[in-house]
C-alpha cells in the first residue's frame, strides 16, 4: 500500500510537471485545448495505473507481531511478580509469628509456605522448628487463636539437637 | 550500555529501598537488578544507538527520577548546538548569495529597459534547489535514520515498559496500551518512510518547478501535498492520544477493581495472616511503581537522546530559512520568495514527522508514569 502511494505521488507529480511545461509553451488556440486534454488524460492515467498493483497491507501480521512481544513480557512479569509477592508475604508472616511466639517465651524457627488461589495468595502451611515439646500446645493455641492458622496447617519439626 | 544499566539499577535501589539506603532494617524488598533483568531492561539499554548512549552516559541516572528537568538539562548541555547553527547558517548563506545574485541580475536587466526574462526565474529556481540539494538530501536521510533508530528502541522499550507496568499491578493497562503503541509507532514510521518522505521530495520538486515557470500553476498541487502530509500526521497523533486516554482509563479501572477485590478477599478470609499478606503484596506493588517510573524516565531520556540532535538540526534550518525568506522577500521576485518559504516549509514537514513519532512515545511514557496508578 505504501509503495502504491509513493508511486502514485511521484507519477502524478511528474505528469503535472510535464503538463505544466507543455501548457507554458503552447499559446491560446485549438492546440492549447488539445494539449490541455492530453495533460488531463496523462494525469488520470498516472493516478490510476499504480492502483493496478494494489496489494493488501498485512494488518493482521503486523498486529500479531506487535502484540506477541508485549504479551509474552506481560506473562513473564505476572509469573515473576506472583513469585516475589509470595516470597514477600512469607517473610512478613514468618517475622510476625516469630515475634508473637517470642513474646510468649516460645523460641523457634518459622518457615511459611504460600500457595496461589483463585482470589490471590494464601498461606498453605507453616513449619516451626525447635519448639520444645512442652510448649507446642501453647504455640498451637497462639497460632490458631491469634493468627487464624488452623491446626492442620501447622507442622512441627524437631531439630537435630532435640 | 552496562554503565547505563548499572546506574539504572542503582537508581532503582535508592528508590525502592529507602529504609535500607538510610541504614534501616531489611524490608524484604526485591533486588533491583533481578527486577530489571526479569523485564529485560538490558535489551532496552542495548537498543540505544551509539550517539544516544554517549549522550545518556553523561546524565546522572540516580537523580533522573527525582529531577527529570535537571537530567534533561544535562543531556541537552552535551549536544553540540554550535555545529548545527554553523551548518544551518552555511545553507542560508548559499541561499542568500543566490537570491541576491538573481535579484541583482533581474534589477540590472530591468534598469537596461528589458522585460523580465523567464530564463532568469528558471535558473534562479533550479539553482537555488540545486545548491541546497545536498543539504536537503542530508536532512531527509537524517530523518529516516532517526526514525529507524526510534523504531528499534521502541521495539525494545515498550515490552520492557509493559513488564514494569504489569509488575506494578496493572496488567490490563499494560496489555491495552503498550501493544497498540508499538503497532501504531511501527505503522507510522513505515508510513512516513514510504509515503511522506517521497511526498516531501515531490513537494520540493513541485515548488521548484512552480518557481521556475512563474505562473503559479503547480502551487495547488504542492499545497495539497503539504496539507496531506501535515493532516495525516495530525490525524494519526490525535487518534492515538484519544485511544490511549480511553483504553488507559478502562484498563486502569479494571486493574483497580481486580486489586481491590483480591485485597478484600485475602484480608477478609483469614483475620491476621490475611492482613499481613495483603499489606506485603501492597508494599511490593508500591515498590514496583518505582521500577515502572524509572523505566519510563529512562525511556523518555533515551528517546530524547535519539531525537534531540536531528531535531535541533532540522529545527535550526527551519528557523533560519523562514527568517531568510522573510528578510529577502523585498529584493527577490515573488516566485523566488515563495520558493525559499517553501524550502523552509519542507524543513517544517520533516520536523513534523520527527515530532509526531517522538510525541507518540513521550505521550505513552508520560501516561504510564503519571496516570497508571492501580493502588
Amino acid at each position: 500500500m505504501n509503495g502504491i502511494l509513493k508511486t502514485m505521488i511521484l507519477s502524478v507529480a511528474a505528469a503535472s510537471l510535464l503538463a505544466a511545461i507543455a501548457m507554458a509553451f503552447v499559446r491560446a488556440g485549438a492546440l492549447r485545448e488539445i494539449v490541455r486534454f492530453a495533460a488531463g488524460l496523462m494525469l488520470t492515467i498516472a493516478l490510476l495505473t499504480p492502483l493496478s498493483r494494489l496489494e493488501l497491507f498485512p494488518w493482521r501480521a503486523a498486529v500479531q507481531q506487535s502484540t506477541a512481544a508485549v504479551e509474552q513480557r506481560i506473562d513473564q512479569a505476572e509469573q515473576q511478580g506472583a513469585i516475589w509477592q509470595a516470597q514477600a508475604a512469607a517473610r512478613e508472616i514468618e517475622a510476625y509469628i516469630t515475634g508473637r511466639l517470642r513474646e510468649q517465651g516460645v523460641g523457634c524457627t518459622v518457615q511459611a509456605t504460600m500457595q496461589a488461589e483463585e482470589d490471590g495468595l494464601a498461606l498453605a502451611y507453616v513449619t516451626l522448628a525447635g519448639v520444645d515439646t512442652g510448649q507446642q500446645a501453647q504455640a498451637r493455641a497462639i497460632l490458631e487463636e491469634e493468627c487464624g492458622i488452623a491446626k492442620e496447617k501447622q507442622n512441627y519439626v524437631e531439630t537435630a539437637d532435640d | 550500555m552496562r554503565k547505563i544499566f548499572g546506574m539504572l539499577a542503582m537508581c532503582l535501589w535508592l528508590s525502592v529501598c529507602p529504609a535500607h539506603a538510610a541504614g534501616g532494617a531489611e524490608t524484604g524488598a526485591v533486588d533491583p537488578n533481578a527486577v530489571l533483568q526479569s523485564i529485560g531492561a538490558a535489551d532496552m539499554a542495548d537498543a540505544l544507538p551509539g550517539e544516544a548512549a554517549a549522550l545518556l552516559g553523561g546524565v546522572d541516572m540516580e537523580q533522573a527520577t527525582s529531577d527529570l528537568a535537571g537530567s534533561v538539562g544535562q543531556l541537552l548541555a552535551q549536544v553540540d548546538a554550535e555545529t548545527f547553527v554553523l551548518s544551518a547558517a552555511r545553507s542560508l548563506a548559499k541561499m542568500l548569495f543566490l537570491a541576491v545574485l538573481i535579484g541583482a541580475l533581474s534589477g540590472l536587466h530591468s534598469l537596461g529597459g528589458g522585460q523580465e526574462m523567464p530564463v532568469v526565474a528558471i535558473a534562479g529556481a533550479l539553482g537555488m534547489t540545486g545548491v541546497l540539494f545536498h543539504d536537503l538530501q542530508g536532512m531527509l536521510s537524517l530523518c529516516t535514520q532517526t526514525l529507524d533508530q526510534t523504531a528499534v528502541f521502541s521495539t525494545a522499550l515498550l515490552p520492557v515498559m509493559a513488564g514494569a507496568i504489569t509488575l506494578s499491578g496493572a496488567p490490563a493497562t499494560a496489555s491495552a496500551t503498550q501493544a497498540v503503541t508499538l503497532f501504531a509507532l511501527s505503522l507510522l514510521i513505515r508510513f512516513i518512510t514510504s509515503v511522506l518522505v517521497p511526498a516531501v521530495c515531490a513537494y520540493l520538486a513541485l515548488i521548484t518547478m512552480n518557481a521556475a515557470l512563474g505562473n503559479d500553476s503547480l502551487s495547488g498541487l504542492a499545497g495539497f501535498i503539504k496539507w496531506l502530509t501535515t493532516g495525516s500526521l495530525k490525524l494519526m497523533l490525535t487518534v492515538f492520544i484519544a485511544y490511549l486516554s480511553i483504553s488507559g482509563a478502562i484498563g486502569g479501572s479494571v486493574d483497580a477493581v481486580t486489586l481491590k477485590t483480591a485485597k478484600f478477599a485475602v484480608s477478609g478470609s483469614v483475620p491476621v495472616v490475611g492482613g499481613i499478606i495483603s499489606d506485603a503484596t501492597e508494599s511490593m506493588l508500591a515498590g514496583m511503581v518505582a521500577v515502572k517510573n524509572a523505566v519510563g524516565v529512562f525511556g523518555m531520556l533515551g528517546v530524547l537522546a535519539i531525537c534531540v540532535a536531528p531535531f535541533l538540526q532540522v529545527g535550526l534550518n527551519y528557523l533560519f530559512f523562514k527568517a531568510g525568506s522573510a528578510v529577502l522577500s523585498p529584493i527577490c521576485s515573488p516566485s523566488l520568495s515563495k520558493l525559499m518559504a517553501g524550502i523552509g516549509d519542507s524543513f517544517g514537514l520533516m520536523l513534523g514527522m520527527l515530532g509526531t513519532c517522538s510525541a507518540i512515545l513521550f505521550f505513552e511514557l508520560v501516561f504510564s508514569i503519571l496516570l497508571v496508578k492501580p493502588l
